[in-house]
Parts: structure tokens; sequence; C-alpha cells
């Protein structure tokens, strides 16, 4: 009996140590996987200053208040949400630890990660999430959206929130991780203080915090000691966010050409949106990687409030009159900025669908010349507006030789961005007006998909659907309404999508961990050279 | 003469308000909502609308002209638009890289310009003179920004010799401001030069053909005496003149140069302020510039006394 046991203890004995010699030895490093868990090899990794070149600064970093790109730029490495999207763009717990949904969709009831510390040391508690998601539903508008749809708020405890919804809605979850003026987590404190006016006083829960911010000059983030990363691997926005380097410095560097040159003078590590006419030489640069991503629809926004376009046979007829390949390729140049296909939403989202796609880039003249004269159209002049000197004015000059060659008369006008933005909100104005929809991840981020947004698309029907598409259940729900929807852009032709073009960043080989998402985020970014 | 500058002084006011007033108008009546500017591309109607009431612009234009007025004269310029921050604050802290690329560019002119024109003068009609005057026709033709561009390609790019944007100042050391500011001096004074030079060398050509001069020159007088005590300073008057033209020109002209180079300066602040329709920096640098070229007529006005003193102001 007594041998009985020591052998049982010998093998247990055994057992543990072999167990701990296993969890001692280094785990396979794969390509993949340049990080290991040795603290040697791992503290090598860190240090340095990645040196960020961008076009415009923000008017401010409170992501609550504006939809202005270089907000949401910076302000996605200091703040974050309950949820980010991973790179399938399905929306996974970041500040929240985890949450269940009610068997009728209608109540979500997330817990939220203890621990968490803001970068003035305070730990986030639900108090902080209620005031900055009740704030985000004031002043956002996907947030009055997605509050329209709210019934009730509750404060569970320190560490859990409830959701109770009027109708049921997959798009609450993906709401909860939109980068778009994003329902971002501050301190109660802060948005007390504030109260739906802008605030200027910056503080997040993520991987880096603001340093400084000399106006015209730089912004300044530094690693944040006490951040809380999650534990899985990094998925897109998702999962672990590490802050190798020291300090992130953006620098305003206006002219895209002096950007990119900038970049191979070694004057910067990254360079935020260089120019279409870059890409092919800085492409070949064995020392540089360039990153396609964030792709923008460059549409053409129709009028259907008044005027002659609101005749949806005229609206058909543009459409089919349209070669997309030669508008595209006129206006860029190089067919690697760009890339056509019929779908409203990006590939980058989970809401491709090419459904209806037969009726884009038809380059029917025939087809439109028919519809024309079915709809009477005696040669009214069409007005348009592009901004001058920008891609989107190219674009208009090619869209309008075609257009003109299946016989619209148009009078097109280059504008500064100040007064376009003023006459597209005045429906006396213009027939047409051309821009781009930036890259967001679900269809209710568009813009024109709204009523009251210039171009002013308020079919019955799309309002029905779009009430449908909000309280969709399940993303397979949202899918089939969402399929919906893009057959009736294509039946009423509220806008005319042309193409899509790449944002283009490029770094130099020093910088490693860049996955290229739709927004930069230099979490998980190391320095080689430091 | 110290009535004649402080009765200029005095002038300061009347004509920084002035202009300030012009722009005001300017700027209300044409097309463009900073509201809309500020919320960015996707901000719907009610939101641009609101946000125009708070920050006050749907007042009617003659109650905020009034209001600014009001404010304007004990100091305040009122609050960026964009930034929500004093317009006083915001132009000085952009008033140090401007001042001094336009100072450094002003001297570069001036110091490349003159002697130029005097040696293209002296050197009449020769090889030396087609030349320089070729120099100085390239000077004033090349566009700013295609000059700035390929310096940054030639020498931060290809030879990285010289950082290819951004501002250093005094406080960082003269050796690093001359690495930052070489590049857009040269570009931004280059022109100006060609400008001075071709001036100087007119005025000296009309001067050395004088009696007077001739009359230096058959009683012995040395040659460089000549040139520089008689000829130069009797040619200087119009080239001052010049001179005077191109500083005032160098501050609101910076614009290009600092979009260029990255540099944080005011000129690059009213480009990037007029695009986003942000009417009080707009105001507060125009009055900034008005104000500077007062000025610089009244040291203009003074040199000529200095230059001739048969010039009195009563």
């Amino acid at each position: 009996m007594r041998c009985r046991g020591l052998v049982w203890l010998l093998s247990l004995l055994m057992l543990m140590a072999a167990g701990g010699l296993v969890s001692c030895a280094p785990p396979d490093e794969t390509p993949d996987d340049p990080v290991g868990d040795d603290p040697d090899e791992t503290e090598e990794l860190f240090g340095g200053t990645l040196r960020v070149a961008w076009r415009d600064e923000p008017s401010t970093i409170d992501l609550h208040s504006t939809t202005h790109v270089s907000t949401r730029f910076v302000a996605k490495n200091i703040y974050e949400m309950l949820f980010a999207m991973n790179e399938e763009f399905q929306p996974q717990p970041m500040l929240a630890e985890d949450y269940s949904i009610s068997d009728d969709a209608r109540t979500y009831t997330i817990s939220l990660r203890q621990g968490v510390l803001f970068h003035n040391g305070k730990e986030m508690t639900s108090e902080d999430v209620l005031a900055s998601i009740k704030r985000w539903g004031e002043m956002s508008s996907v947030g009055r959206t997605v509050f329209e749809n709210i019934e009730s708020i509750e404060d569970l405890g320190p560490y859990e929130i409830r959701v109770q919804l009027v109708e049921p809605s997959f798009f609450f979850l993906s709401s909860m991780a939109v980068a778009r003026q994003g329902p971002v987590i501050y301190p109660k404190e802060v948005v007390d203080a504030a109260g739906t006016d802008t605030t200027d006083q910056v503080i997040g829960t993520g991987p880096f915090m603001l340093d400084e911010w000399i106006h015209d000059r730089e912004i300044r983030l530094v690693r944040f000691e006490d951040y809380s990363p999650r534990e899985e691997e990094p998925d897109g926005y998702s999962g672990r966010r590490t802050a190798y380097v020291d300090e992130i410095v953006y620098t305003q560097v206006p002219d895209a050409a002096v950007r990119a040159m900038s970049l191979e003078a070694g004057d910067y590590d990254f360079v935020i949106d260089i120019s279409g006419d870059d890409y092919a030489r800085l492409s070949d640069n064995p020392d540089l990687t360039v990153h396609k991503s964030s792709p923008t629809l460059t549409c053409m926004y129709i009028n259907k409030a008044e005027g002659i376009m609101a005749d949806r046979l005229l609206r058909q007829a543009a459409l089919a009159a349209l070669n997309q390949d030669e508008i595209m390729m006129g206006a860029y140049g190089d067919p690697e900025v760009y890339r056509l296909n019929p779908s409203i939403m990006y590939k980058e989202t989970a809401y491709y669908t090419e459904v209806a796609g037969e009726a884009w880039n038809q380059h029917d003249q025939e087809l439109a010349k028919q519809l024309m004269e079915e709809a009477g159209y005696a040669g009214e002049t069409l007005r348009w507006m592009a901004q001058a000197g920008s891609e989107y004015y190219d674009v208009a000059v090619i869209t309008r030789d075609q257009m003109q060659a299946v016989g619209f008369n148009i009078d097109l006008e280059g504008l500064d961005g100040a007064t376009l933005r003023e006459y597209r909100g005045d429906p006396t104005m213009y027939e047409a007006f051309f821009g781009g929809q930036t890259y967001r991840p679900h269809p209710i981020n568009m813009s024109w998909l709204h009523s009251d947004w210039p171009g002013w698309w308020a079919l019955p029907e799309k309002t029905e659907l779009k009430i449908q598409l909000l309280q969709s259940p399940t993303y397979e729900d949202e899918m089939r309404v969402w399929e919906q929807i893009q057959e009736l852009v294509y039946w009423d032709v509220p806008i005319v999508k042309l193409g899509e073009t790449y944002s283009l960043s490029v770094h130099t080989l020093d910088v490693e961990g860049y996955l290229g998402m739709p927004d930069p985020a230099f979490w998980n970014v190391r320095l080689l050279d430091r | 003469m110290r009535q004649f500058i402080a009765r200029r002084l005095l002038t300061l006011v009347p004509v920084m308000l002035i202009a300030a007033t012009i722009v005001f108008l300017l700027v209300h009546f044409i097309p463009g909502d900073p509201a809309a500017m500020i919320l960015g591309e996707d901000a719907r109607p009610e939101e641009i609308e609101q946000l125009r009431r708070e920050l006050g612009l749907d007042r009617p234009a003659y109650a905020q002209y009034f209001t600014w007025l009001g404010n304007a004269v004990v100091g305040n310029f009122g609050n960026s638009l964009y930034f929500d921050r004093p317009v006083l604050g915001v132009l000085v802290a952009r008033l140090e890289p401007t001042m001094t690329l336009s100072l450094f560019a002003g001297l570069f002119a001036v110091c490349l310009g003159i002697p130029l024109g005097v040696v293209a003068a002296l050197r009449h009609g020769t090889g030396v003179d087609q030349s320089a005057m070729t120099f100085s026709l390239f000077g004033v033709s090349i566009p700013n920004f295609w000059l700035g561009m390929n310096f940054i390609l030639l020498f931060s790019v290809t030879l990285r010799w010289l950082p290819s944007t951004g501002f250093k100042g005094i406080a960082d050391g003269p050796w690093e401001m001359a690495r930052y500011l070489i590049m857009p001096i040269i570009v931004l004074g280059l022109s100006q030069a060609a400008l001075i030079a071709r001036m100087t060398r007119a005025n000296m050509l009309e001067v050395l053909r004088q009696d007077y001069v001739r009359t230096a020159r058959s009683k012995g007088v040395n040659e460089r005496v000549v040139i520089f005590k008689h000829a130069l300073r009797n040619a200087m008057i119009p080239t001052v003149t010049v001179i005077g033209l191109v500083v005032g020109n160098l501050l609101s002209g910076s614009a290009v140069t600092e979009t260029i180079f990255a540099i944080p300066g005011v000129g690059r602040l009213m480009v990037v302020s007029i695009a986003r329709r942000d009417f009080p920096i707009i105001q507060g640098g125009i009055m900034l510039i008005a104000g500077f070229r007062v000025l610089v007529n009244l040291l203009v006005d003074v040199s000529y006394v200095i230059i001739d003193p048969r010039i009195r102001y009563s």
C-alpha cells in the first residue's frame, strides 16, 4: 500500500515536472507570430518614436462631436469602445467582457471588464459607460438613430449594464463598434463637464494617451503604461493591443506630393494618404510598403427633391449611359488605385453584394436615349457641382462628356470645398454634385441613405426598408434587407456609383506590424530601427 | 520727424479696422458655412443649424460685425471657430515661423539682389550682365511651389542633406534653424531677389549716365567711391521703394512656401482658414498683415531721409 502510494506520488511529481518544463519552454515562433513570450526578446521590440505625416489636423479629438476623418485617425489610438471590429468586420468585445442577448433579442446585458484604467488613473465602471453612450446618443447622428430604438439603458452595478431595445436590432452591436463618430468611452466627469459641447479633455482607455498638441505643428501621443490589454490574439481592431512604440507624433504636411517625398527622404516613418499619382513610384521603391485600404465610394449624388432630375426616368437614363471603366481610368489613370464593382457597400465590410449589379456600368446609350425620350427631356440644363481641383472634378468632367454624348445638356461648375458644402444643402442650386463616401462599416452609416442629407432620398419604400434594416435581429436578416435596398438603389437611382478609390498609406520597412485596416491604428506596430 | 512717425503710427488703427471691415463683408457674403466644415462631411442639416446657433452665426451680419468691432477695439478678436481658442493666441503662435522666414528671405533677397543689380549695371552689355538678367528672369518666372518641390527632391530625397519639411526656431539652435529654413528662404526670397536686381540695375544705369558721375570720374575720384558713394546711393531711393513692397509681400506671400515646406506660419494658417471659413482668424490675420504693411511703409519713408538728406518731412 505504501509502495503503491509512493509510486502514485512519484508519478504525480513527474507529471508536474514535465508540465512545468513544457510551460517554461518557448512557444513555436511562426512567421505569423513574431512576438514570442521570451521577455528579453519582447523587451527588444519596445521603443522608438513613430513619426507620422498627414494632411490636416482635426479641430478636436472629441470623437462624439465630429465626423472629421482626422479626429478618427488619432482618436483610434486613444479611446476604446465596448466593442471593436475584427478582420471580418464583426463586433467583438473590447471594453465589454462579455454579453448576452435575451431570447426576444431585445435585451442586451453587457458585462464590463474590470480593472480597466483611464489615462487619469481612474477605473472604468458602468457609470462612465452609461454617461458616454448617452452623450454619444445625443451628439452623433448614428447615435441618435440607435437611440430611437432604445427603450432604456440600466446601470446594474459597477461592471454591468443592460440595454433594452424597442425592437430587435443586430445593428445595435455593430453601432457599439462603429469608428465614425463612435461611442468611445470617456470618464463620467469629462462627460458631465462638457455636456454636449465639444470637450478638449482627452482621456480614454486606449494604449496611447495624449501628451501634447501644438496646434498646426504636431500631436504627440505617448504609451499609456497602465493600459489593460485583452488577452486574445489581435484580430482586426479587436484582441490584444500593445503599444510597442514610446511615442506617436503626427505632423501636418499639407501637400500630398511633399508628404510622399518626406517619407522617401527619411523624415517620417508613416504617411497617411498619398496621391494616386505617386502610387506607382512608391510601390516600386523596395524600401517602402504601400497599403491600399479604406476605400471611398466615388458618387454622383442626384437631387431628388427639386428640379428635372427628380424624374426617376432621367436618373435611370444617367445610370444607363455611363461607362464607369472609362470614367475611373480617365480620372485616376492607374487601375491600381481604384476598383470597380457594383456593390454599394465596400468589400471590407460584411455587407458586400452585387445584387442588381447588371444595371451598373451598362454604357447603353440607346437605352439612355430611350429613357430620356420617355421622360420628355427637352434639353434642359443640368447644373452640376464638384470641388475644383479635386479628383471628383476630374470624374465629373468625364461623366459630363459621356452624358452629353447621349443628349444631356450639362453645366459643370467647380467650387471650393466650403462653397460646395453650403450649396449642396440647397435643393434649388443644382441637379447633381460629385463627392465621395469614405469608408464606413455598416450601411446605415451611409449619409445619403438619410432623407435629410443632400440629395434628399425620401422614397417611402426606402424609409420602410431602412427601419427594417435597423430592426433586423440577425446579420442574415440585415443582409436580406440590405440587398433589397441595393435593388432599390439601382431602380430609383438616388446616387450613381462611379467606382471606389483606395486610401493609400505608405511606411518604411522599419515599421512592422501595421495591419492596413481602414483607419490607421498604431498599436501592435513596432519600429525595427529604434 | 518724430511727429511724422507718430502721425503715421496713428494711421495703423484706422487702416487695420478698415481692412478688417472689408474682409468681414467679403467673408460673410461669400458662400461657405464654417459649421459644416467643422462638423465634417456627413453632418446632417439639423446638426449644422445647431452649431451655427452655438457659434452665433445665425445672428444678422451687422449684429455680428458690431459685436466683433466692440471687442476688437479692446483687443479681443474673438475665438477661432475651428479651434475654439483666442484668435490672438492662434496668430501669435504662428508669428515666429512666418517672421523668421520672411526676415531671412528678405535679407537673402536684398543681399543677392542689390549686388547682382550693381554688377549687371557696371558690366552693362557684357556676358555678365546678360547672365545676371537671365538669372533674374528665371527668378521671377519660376513658381515657388515648383522650385520648392524640386529642392526637396534634390536636397532631401536624393542627397539627404537637409530635412524636407518642418520648422525649428532659434530656441532649437541656429544650426538646426538654418537646416530647416535654408530651402524655404531661397524659395521665397529668390523671386524677390530677382525683382530687386532688375530694379537696382535699371536705377544704376540711369544714375551712371548722370553728369555728376561723369564729373566725379573726370576729377579722378576712385571708382569704388564713384559707384558706392555717388551712384548707388542715388539709385537706392526707388530700389528701397521696391524693397519695401517686397518685404510687405513676404508676409502675405509666404503661404505657398509655408504649405510646401509644412511650416506652421501665418500664411498657411490664412489659407486653411479661408478654406474652412474661420472668419475670426481671417479677420485677425488680415489686420495683422495690414498693420505690418503700414509699419513697413513707414520704415521705407524713414529710410528715404537717411539715404537722401535733402528729404525732410514736415
